[in-house]
Protein backbone atom coordinates (compact mmCIF):
# COMPACT_ATOMS: atom_id res chain seq x y z
CA UNK A 1 0.00 0.00 0.00
CA UNK A 2 1.19 3.49 -0.86
CA UNK A 3 -0.88 5.84 1.34
CA UNK A 4 -2.04 9.18 0.02
CA UNK A 5 -0.30 12.18 1.58
CA UNK A 6 -2.96 13.35 4.04
CA UNK A 7 -1.58 16.88 4.25
CA UNK A 8 -1.75 17.27 0.48
CA UNK A 9 -5.26 15.79 0.32
CA UNK A 10 -6.66 18.01 3.05
CA UNK A 11 -5.00 20.94 1.29
CA UNK A 12 -7.19 20.13 -1.73
CA UNK A 13 -10.22 20.11 0.55
CA UNK A 14 -9.32 23.54 1.95
CA UNK A 15 -9.09 24.95 -1.58
CA UNK A 16 -12.62 23.82 -2.53
CA UNK A 17 -14.86 26.78 -3.44
CA UNK A 18 -16.88 28.19 -0.58
CA UNK A 19 -20.65 27.92 -0.60
CA UNK A 20 -22.61 31.01 -1.60
CA UNK A 21 -23.99 33.31 1.09
CA UNK A 22 -27.55 32.21 0.32
CA UNK A 23 -26.69 28.56 0.81
CA UNK A 24 -24.72 29.19 3.98
CA UNK A 25 -27.63 31.12 5.41
CA UNK A 26 -30.03 28.33 4.52
CA UNK A 27 -27.80 25.67 6.01
CA UNK A 28 -27.29 27.68 9.18
CA UNK A 29 -31.06 27.64 9.71
CA UNK A 30 -31.58 24.03 8.70
CA UNK A 31 -32.74 23.00 12.15
CA UNK A 32 -34.89 26.05 12.78
CA UNK A 33 -38.52 26.62 11.97
CA UNK A 34 -38.79 30.25 13.12
CA UNK A 35 -36.93 31.89 10.25
CA UNK A 36 -37.60 34.92 8.12
CA UNK A 37 -38.97 33.17 5.04
CA UNK A 38 -39.55 36.41 3.12
CA UNK A 39 -35.96 37.50 3.55
CA UNK A 40 -34.54 34.18 2.37
CA UNK A 41 -37.03 34.01 -0.50
CA UNK A 42 -35.72 37.37 -1.70
CA UNK A 43 -32.15 36.09 -1.57
CA UNK A 44 -33.00 32.91 -3.43
CA UNK A 45 -34.68 35.07 -6.07
CA UNK A 46 -31.30 36.67 -6.81
CA UNK A 47 -29.80 33.32 -7.82
CA UNK A 48 -31.10 32.63 -11.31
CA UNK A 49 -30.10 28.94 -11.55
CA UNK A 50 -31.73 28.04 -8.24
CA UNK A 51 -34.82 30.08 -9.08
CA UNK A 52 -35.29 28.29 -12.41
CA UNK A 53 -35.01 24.84 -10.82
CA UNK A 54 -37.36 25.71 -7.99
CA UNK A 55 -39.99 27.08 -10.37
CA UNK A 56 -39.64 24.05 -12.66
CA UNK A 57 -40.39 21.73 -9.75
CA UNK A 58 -43.28 23.84 -8.47
CA UNK A 59 -44.79 23.78 -11.98
CA UNK A 60 -44.35 20.02 -12.43
CA UNK A 61 -47.39 17.83 -12.92
CA UNK A 62 -46.77 16.33 -9.48
CA UNK A 63 -48.17 19.39 -7.75
CA UNK A 64 -51.06 19.71 -10.23
CA UNK A 65 -51.26 23.49 -10.16
CA UNK A 66 -53.93 25.03 -12.38
CA UNK A 67 -51.84 28.10 -13.16
CA UNK A 68 -48.17 28.77 -13.77
CA UNK A 69 -46.03 29.54 -10.72
CA UNK A 70 -43.79 32.42 -11.68
CA UNK A 71 -42.05 33.62 -8.51
CA UNK A 72 -40.18 32.15 -5.57
CA UNK A 73 -42.70 33.33 -2.99
CA UNK A 74 -45.48 31.41 -4.71
CA UNK A 75 -43.19 28.39 -5.20
CA UNK A 76 -42.51 28.34 -1.46
CA UNK A 77 -46.26 28.30 -0.86
CA UNK A 78 -46.64 25.31 -3.20
CA UNK A 79 -43.57 23.29 -2.25
CA UNK A 80 -43.18 24.39 1.34
CA UNK A 81 -40.17 26.31 2.60
CA UNK A 82 -38.38 23.20 3.80
CA UNK A 83 -38.53 21.59 0.34
CA UNK A 84 -37.19 24.76 -1.26
CA UNK A 85 -34.39 24.88 1.28
CA UNK A 86 -33.44 21.30 0.44
CA UNK A 87 -33.53 22.04 -3.29
CA UNK A 88 -31.27 25.04 -2.89
CA UNK A 89 -28.77 23.06 -0.85
CA UNK A 90 -28.81 20.23 -3.39
CA UNK A 91 -28.27 22.59 -6.27
CA UNK A 92 -25.36 24.34 -4.52
CA UNK A 93 -23.67 21.10 -3.50
CA UNK A 94 -23.96 19.38 -6.88
CA UNK A 95 -22.64 22.43 -8.72
CA UNK A 96 -19.54 22.66 -6.52
CA UNK A 97 -17.80 19.92 -8.52
CA UNK A 98 -17.36 19.82 -12.29
CA UNK A 99 -18.79 16.76 -14.03
CA UNK A 100 -16.01 14.31 -14.65
CA UNK A 101 -15.89 10.86 -16.23
CA UNK A 102 -12.67 9.25 -15.04
CA UNK A 103 -11.95 5.58 -15.55
CA UNK A 104 -14.37 3.62 -13.39
CA UNK A 105 -16.12 6.73 -12.05
CA UNK A 106 -19.48 7.80 -13.41
CA UNK A 107 -20.56 11.24 -12.25
CA UNK A 108 -24.23 10.69 -13.15
CA UNK A 109 -24.43 7.43 -11.21
CA UNK A 110 -22.70 9.09 -8.29
CA UNK A 111 -25.37 11.79 -7.97
CA UNK A 112 -28.17 9.29 -8.56
CA UNK A 113 -26.97 7.25 -5.61
CA UNK A 114 -26.42 10.37 -3.49
CA UNK A 115 -29.89 11.71 -4.29
CA UNK A 116 -31.41 8.27 -3.61
CA UNK A 117 -29.63 8.13 -0.25
CA UNK A 118 -30.86 11.65 0.58
CA UNK A 119 -34.47 10.71 -0.14
CA UNK A 120 -34.25 7.38 1.73
CA UNK A 121 -32.68 9.23 4.68
CA UNK A 122 -35.52 11.73 4.63
CA UNK A 123 -38.12 8.95 4.68
CA UNK A 124 -36.33 6.97 7.41
CA UNK A 125 -36.07 10.18 9.46
CA UNK A 126 -39.80 10.68 9.04
CA UNK A 127 -40.43 7.17 10.41
CA UNK A 128 -38.16 7.57 13.43
CA UNK A 129 -39.11 11.16 14.24
CA UNK A 130 -35.80 12.81 13.29
CA UNK A 131 -35.27 15.98 11.25
CA UNK A 132 -36.06 15.11 7.62
CA UNK A 133 -34.19 18.09 6.23
CA UNK A 134 -30.98 17.37 8.08
CA UNK A 135 -31.20 13.72 7.04
CA UNK A 136 -31.76 14.71 3.39
CA UNK A 137 -28.71 16.99 3.30
CA UNK A 138 -26.51 14.51 5.16
CA UNK A 139 -27.57 11.74 2.76
CA UNK A 140 -26.85 13.93 -0.22
CA UNK A 141 -23.29 14.66 0.81
CA UNK A 142 -22.37 11.41 2.55
CA UNK A 143 -20.09 10.31 -0.33
CA UNK A 144 -18.74 13.72 -1.34
CA UNK A 145 -15.20 12.58 -0.47
CA UNK A 146 -15.28 10.35 -3.55
CA UNK A 147 -15.42 13.47 -5.71
CA UNK A 148 -12.27 14.82 -4.07
CA UNK A 149 -10.51 11.52 -4.74
CA UNK A 150 -11.70 11.32 -8.35
CA UNK A 151 -10.81 14.96 -9.01
CA UNK A 152 -7.32 14.94 -7.49
CA UNK A 153 -6.28 11.28 -7.49
CA UNK A 154 -8.09 9.68 -10.45
CA UNK A 155 -5.52 6.92 -10.92
CA UNK A 156 -5.47 6.05 -7.23
CA UNK A 157 -9.27 5.91 -7.25
CA UNK A 158 -9.19 3.60 -10.27
CA UNK A 159 -6.67 1.47 -8.40
CA UNK A 160 -9.06 1.19 -5.46
CA UNK A 161 -11.91 0.13 -7.78
CA UNK A 162 -9.64 -2.44 -9.45
CA UNK A 163 -8.76 -3.77 -5.98
CA UNK A 164 -12.49 -3.94 -5.17
CA UNK A 165 -13.15 -6.01 -8.29
CA UNK A 166 -10.19 -8.34 -7.73
CA UNK A 167 -10.99 -8.92 -4.07
CA UNK A 168 -14.78 -8.77 -4.27
CA UNK A 169 -14.93 -6.38 -1.34
CA UNK A 170 -16.59 -3.07 -0.48
CA UNK A 171 -15.12 0.15 -1.86
CA UNK A 172 -14.25 1.54 1.59
CA UNK A 173 -12.18 -1.58 2.28
CA UNK A 174 -10.44 -1.22 -1.08
CA UNK A 175 -9.75 2.47 -0.42
CA UNK A 176 -8.26 1.80 3.00
CA UNK A 177 -6.09 -1.01 1.66
CA UNK A 178 -4.80 0.96 -1.32
CA UNK A 179 -4.78 4.57 -0.12
CA UNK A 180 -4.65 4.36 3.67
CA UNK A 181 -7.97 6.16 4.13
CA UNK A 182 -11.53 5.92 2.87
CA UNK A 183 -13.82 8.47 1.28
CA UNK A 184 -15.94 8.83 4.43
CA UNK A 185 -13.10 10.57 6.27
CA UNK A 186 -12.64 12.92 3.31
CA UNK A 187 -16.41 13.54 3.11
CA UNK A 188 -16.40 14.65 6.75
CA UNK A 189 -13.45 16.99 6.04
CA UNK A 190 -15.25 18.56 3.04
CA UNK A 191 -18.43 19.08 5.00
CA UNK A 192 -16.46 20.54 7.90
CA UNK A 193 -14.76 22.93 5.45
CA UNK A 194 -18.18 24.06 4.27
CA UNK A 195 -19.20 24.74 7.89
CA UNK A 196 -22.10 22.32 7.85
CA UNK A 197 -23.67 21.61 11.25
CA UNK A 198 -21.44 19.41 13.43
CA UNK A 199 -24.00 16.60 13.63
CA UNK A 200 -23.88 16.22 9.84
CA UNK A 201 -20.07 16.08 9.92
CA UNK A 202 -20.22 13.39 12.61
CA UNK A 203 -22.96 11.45 10.82
CA UNK A 204 -21.20 11.14 7.49
CA UNK A 205 -17.92 10.12 9.09
CA UNK A 206 -19.96 7.01 10.03
CA UNK A 207 -18.42 6.94 13.47
CA UNK A 208 -20.49 6.17 16.56
CA UNK A 209 -22.73 3.77 14.63
CA UNK A 210 -22.90 1.50 17.66
CA UNK A 211 -23.47 4.32 20.13
CA UNK A 212 -26.94 4.45 21.70
CA UNK A 213 -26.72 8.18 22.45
CA UNK A 214 -29.67 9.83 20.64
CA UNK A 215 -27.35 12.52 19.30
CA UNK A 216 -25.86 9.86 17.03
CA UNK A 217 -29.22 8.81 15.57
CA UNK A 218 -28.38 10.61 12.31
CA UNK A 219 -25.31 8.37 11.78
CA UNK A 220 -27.58 5.33 11.85
CA UNK A 221 -30.12 6.94 9.51
CA UNK A 222 -27.43 7.72 6.91
CA UNK A 223 -25.88 4.28 7.31
CA UNK A 224 -29.21 2.58 6.62
CA UNK A 225 -30.27 5.05 3.92
CA UNK A 226 -27.03 4.31 2.05
CA UNK A 227 -27.78 0.57 2.17
CA UNK A 228 -31.41 1.15 1.10
CA UNK A 229 -30.26 3.32 -1.81
CA UNK A 230 -27.90 0.60 -3.05
CA UNK A 231 -30.65 -2.01 -2.63
CA UNK A 232 -33.15 0.14 -4.53
CA UNK A 233 -30.48 0.44 -7.22
CA UNK A 234 -30.81 4.16 -7.91
CA UNK A 235 -27.35 4.31 -9.48
CA UNK A 236 -27.60 1.27 -11.79
CA UNK A 237 -23.88 0.80 -11.21
CA UNK A 238 -22.69 -2.61 -12.45
CA UNK A 239 -20.42 -2.92 -9.40
CA UNK A 240 -23.08 -1.82 -6.93
CA UNK A 241 -23.35 -3.87 -3.78
CA UNK A 242 -25.39 -3.47 -0.61
CA UNK A 243 -22.88 -2.88 2.20
CA UNK A 244 -23.04 -4.62 5.56
CA UNK A 245 -25.86 -3.14 7.62
CA UNK A 246 -24.94 -2.76 11.27
CA UNK A 247 -27.16 -5.05 13.32
CA UNK A 248 -27.03 -2.44 16.07
CA UNK A 249 -28.40 0.27 13.74
CA UNK A 250 -31.04 -2.08 12.35
CA UNK A 251 -32.30 -2.85 15.85
CA UNK A 252 -32.05 0.77 17.00
CA UNK A 253 -34.11 2.15 14.11
CA UNK A 254 -36.48 -0.80 14.47
CA UNK A 255 -38.35 -0.38 11.18
CA UNK A 256 -40.94 -3.05 10.50
CA UNK A 257 -41.69 -4.45 7.04
CA UNK A 258 -44.64 -2.16 6.46
CA UNK A 259 -42.56 0.93 7.26
CA UNK A 260 -39.77 -0.32 5.00
CA UNK A 261 -42.22 -0.85 2.12
CA UNK A 262 -43.49 2.66 2.63
CA UNK A 263 -39.94 4.03 2.62
CA UNK A 264 -39.11 2.08 -0.58
CA UNK A 265 -42.25 3.24 -2.31
CA UNK A 266 -41.96 6.92 -1.32
CA UNK A 267 -38.25 7.00 -2.10
CA UNK A 268 -38.75 5.58 -5.59
CA UNK A 269 -41.61 7.98 -6.28
CA UNK A 270 -39.73 11.04 -5.04
CA UNK A 271 -36.57 10.03 -6.87
CA UNK A 272 -38.51 9.83 -10.15
CA UNK A 273 -40.10 13.16 -9.45
CA UNK A 274 -36.79 14.86 -8.71
CA UNK A 275 -35.08 13.21 -11.69
CA UNK A 276 -37.79 14.40 -14.06
CA UNK A 277 -37.74 17.96 -12.85
CA UNK A 278 -34.16 18.66 -11.93
CA UNK A 279 -30.85 18.21 -13.57
CA UNK A 280 -27.70 18.43 -11.52
CA UNK B 1 -56.76 -15.66 -24.26
CA UNK B 2 -53.77 -17.88 -23.57
CA UNK B 3 -52.51 -21.29 -24.62
CA UNK B 4 -49.22 -22.98 -25.31
CA UNK B 5 -46.86 -23.77 -28.12
CA UNK B 6 -43.76 -25.84 -28.68
CA UNK B 7 -40.55 -23.95 -29.30
CA UNK B 8 -37.01 -25.19 -29.97
CA UNK B 9 -34.84 -24.88 -26.88
CA UNK B 10 -32.65 -22.45 -28.83
CA UNK B 11 -35.56 -19.96 -28.79
CA UNK B 12 -36.14 -20.25 -25.05
CA UNK B 13 -35.41 -17.04 -23.19
CA UNK B 14 -35.36 -16.03 -19.59
CA UNK B 15 -38.83 -15.14 -18.31
CA UNK B 16 -40.86 -17.51 -20.53
CA UNK B 17 -43.37 -19.63 -18.62
CA UNK B 18 -43.46 -23.41 -19.03
CA UNK B 19 -46.96 -24.60 -19.93
CA UNK B 20 -46.35 -28.17 -18.72
CA UNK B 21 -43.87 -30.23 -16.75
CA UNK B 22 -40.53 -31.02 -18.31
CA UNK B 23 -39.54 -34.61 -17.63
CA UNK B 24 -36.49 -36.69 -18.36
CA UNK B 25 -36.51 -40.03 -20.21
CA UNK B 26 -37.50 -41.79 -16.97
CA UNK B 27 -40.48 -39.43 -16.47
CA UNK B 28 -38.84 -37.70 -13.52
CA UNK B 29 -39.99 -34.08 -13.36
CA UNK B 30 -37.09 -31.76 -14.08
CA UNK B 31 -39.13 -28.55 -14.04
CA UNK B 32 -42.79 -28.05 -13.20
CA UNK B 33 -45.34 -26.35 -15.46
CA UNK B 34 -45.76 -22.61 -14.73
CA UNK B 35 -42.05 -22.31 -13.88
CA UNK B 36 -40.55 -19.04 -15.09
CA UNK B 37 -37.43 -19.86 -17.06
CA UNK B 38 -34.10 -18.58 -15.82
CA UNK B 39 -30.77 -18.87 -17.67
CA UNK B 40 -29.77 -21.69 -15.27
CA UNK B 41 -32.97 -23.61 -16.06
CA UNK B 42 -32.46 -23.20 -19.80
CA UNK B 43 -28.88 -24.48 -19.47
CA UNK B 44 -30.14 -27.43 -17.43
CA UNK B 45 -32.77 -28.32 -20.06
CA UNK B 46 -30.06 -28.25 -22.73
CA UNK B 47 -27.85 -30.55 -20.66
CA UNK B 48 -30.67 -33.09 -20.70
CA UNK B 49 -30.69 -32.99 -24.52
CA UNK B 50 -34.30 -31.79 -24.62
CA UNK B 51 -34.82 -30.23 -28.05
CA UNK B 52 -38.24 -28.57 -27.60
CA UNK B 53 -40.27 -27.18 -24.73
CA UNK B 54 -43.88 -26.05 -24.38
CA UNK B 55 -44.34 -22.45 -23.25
CA UNK B 56 -47.37 -20.29 -22.54
CA UNK B 57 -48.50 -18.03 -25.40
CA UNK B 58 -51.23 -15.50 -26.07
CA UNK B 59 -53.42 -16.61 -29.01
CA UNK B 60 -54.32 -13.02 -29.83
CA UNK B 61 -50.68 -12.23 -30.40
CA UNK B 62 -48.80 -15.39 -31.10
CA UNK B 63 -45.52 -13.48 -31.23
CA UNK B 64 -45.68 -12.72 -27.54
CA UNK B 65 -46.10 -14.71 -24.38
CA UNK B 66 -48.77 -13.36 -21.99
CA UNK B 67 -47.29 -11.52 -19.05
CA UNK B 68 -43.84 -12.19 -20.45
CA UNK B 69 -42.62 -8.63 -20.18
CA UNK B 70 -43.85 -8.34 -16.63
CA UNK B 71 -42.52 -11.75 -15.61
CA UNK B 72 -39.26 -11.01 -17.36
CA UNK B 73 -38.92 -7.70 -15.58
CA UNK B 74 -39.78 -9.31 -12.26
CA UNK B 75 -37.23 -12.05 -12.84
CA UNK B 76 -34.61 -9.51 -13.89
CA UNK B 77 -35.29 -7.38 -10.83
CA UNK B 78 -35.02 -10.37 -8.50
CA UNK B 79 -31.77 -11.45 -10.14
CA UNK B 80 -30.41 -7.93 -9.72
CA UNK B 81 -31.41 -7.98 -6.04
CA UNK B 82 -29.51 -11.26 -5.61
CA UNK B 83 -26.49 -9.68 -7.25
CA UNK B 84 -26.67 -6.55 -5.09
CA UNK B 85 -26.86 -8.57 -1.88
CA UNK B 86 -24.35 -11.28 -2.84
CA UNK B 87 -21.36 -9.88 -0.96
CA UNK B 88 -23.01 -9.84 2.47
CA UNK B 89 -25.98 -12.13 2.02
CA UNK B 90 -25.44 -13.87 5.35
CA UNK B 91 -25.46 -10.74 7.52
CA UNK B 92 -28.69 -10.85 9.48
CA UNK B 93 -29.81 -7.22 8.91
CA UNK B 94 -28.97 -7.54 5.22
CA UNK B 95 -31.01 -10.76 5.04
CA UNK B 96 -34.02 -9.05 6.56
CA UNK B 97 -33.69 -6.03 4.29
CA UNK B 98 -33.36 -8.30 1.25
CA UNK B 99 -36.50 -10.23 2.19
CA UNK B 100 -38.46 -6.97 2.71
CA UNK B 101 -37.24 -5.74 -0.67
CA UNK B 102 -38.15 -8.96 -2.50
CA UNK B 103 -41.63 -8.91 -0.94
CA UNK B 104 -41.98 -5.27 -1.95
CA UNK B 105 -40.97 -5.97 -5.57
CA UNK B 106 -43.32 -8.96 -5.84
CA UNK B 107 -46.18 -6.96 -4.32
CA UNK B 108 -45.55 -4.03 -6.69
CA UNK B 109 -45.68 -6.38 -9.71
CA UNK B 110 -49.06 -7.89 -8.76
Amino acid sequence: MNPIDRKELFGHVQRLPAMSAVVMELLATIDQDDIDVDSIARQIGRDQAITVKTLRLANSSFYGMQHKISNIGEAINVLGFKSVRMLVARSAITSSFCPKEAGHFNYGSFWQHSTGTAICAQEIARCVGASQEVAFIAGLIHDIGKLVLVTHYPQRYDGAVAYQIQNNCELVTAERNTMGMDHREISAAVVGHWNFPEKIVTAISMQHLDDDDPSYLLSGIIHLANAFAWGLDFSNEPLATVPVISQHVWRKLNLDEMQCHWIFSESLRKFDELSQNLSH
Amino acid sequence: MGGSKMIPIEQAVQGMILSCNITDRHDNILLPGNAILTPAMIASIRRHDIAEISVAVDFEDDQSVPGLDQKLKLEEKLQRVNQLFMLHENESANLQFKQYLINFIRKAKQ
